[in-house]
């Protein structure tokens, strides 16, 4: 049961973390590397990716890897979601595409 | 037609080298034992040089088509890869056997980053008047 609870919160700090990393990019007219490395949201995103790694590696240790696997998966969705309600991305009949993507990372993960 | 355009063309790199680094993770820590030495043990292996560089090097491509690309279409795309090319390499490369269920995870994958990458239709004069005036 930690194990299925530290998976989902797994998913969730890399969603986000996905999803700060792509609004914080927001300012630049050409991308540069070095300009994000000094942007404090940027920052912030990559630490809340590694805390979702750390939580991650933990998740492994208390399920087997077919109990946790799946999980992480979900968390590609999260920023797809956001995409499209906050962000205002149009995705249209894409919608199609990410989900058969979904349901192969699941069947992978099995 | 179908016009498959590059679009997502660093996803599916940064995807493919985050699977990499995933990979050689795995060998470089393989049967190291889970104490304080971990981390020494873990650097002391070349394999996981390789894995940093793959690592980094996928994560600068994956910031690069997350500035370029919608973030609905890149992260799928980099989830897809990095899960698929390790079970790829291991089945070429370590022969392990991969179940049918697998396999059509990556078929299913393949179809869906193909249809992703295809170019949205133009907009009609009629459709781009609508937006001008929307804004």
């Amino acid at each position: 049961m930690l194990g299925l609870i530290l998976s989902i919160a797994a998913a969730v700090l890399l969603g986000v973390s996905a999803t700060l990393q792509k609004y914080s990019m927001g300012y630049l007219k050409k991308f540069s590397i070095l300009k994000l490395i000094r942007n404090s949201m940027w920052q912030l995103s990559v630490l809340i990716g590694l805390a979702g790694t750390l939580v991650y590696l933990f998740a492994m240790r208390f399920s087997p890897i077919h109990v946790v696997q799946p999980v992480i998966a979900v968390s590609m969705l999260i920023p797809v979601i956001i995409g499209s309600f906050i962000f205002g991305e149009k995705i249209g009949s894409k919608w199609l595409y990410i989900i058969i993507i979904f349901i192969g990372v699941w069947f992978i993960s099995f | 037609m179908v016009y498959i355009v590059l679009k997502i063309e660093e996803a599916v790199r940064g995807g493919i080298a985050l699977g990499l680094s995933g990979l050689f993770i795995r060998v470089a820590s393989t049967g190291l034992p889970l104490d304080a030495s971990f981390i020494i043990q873990f650097f002391s292996n070349p394999f996981s040089i390789f894995a940093l560089i793959f690592g980094i090097y996928g994560f600068i491509n994956i910031q690069v088509a997350l500035y370029e690309g919608k973030i609905a279409y890149v992260i799928p795309t980099v989830s897809a890869t990095s899960v698929a090319t390790p079970v790829i390499l291991a089945t070429i490369f370590l022969a392990e056997y991969v179940p049918a269920i697998r396999w059509l995870g990556m078929l299913l994958i393949l179809i869906g980053t193909i249809g992703i990458s295809e170019q949205e239709p133009e907009e009609s004069a009629i459709e781009k008047m609508v937006h001008s005036l929307k804004r």
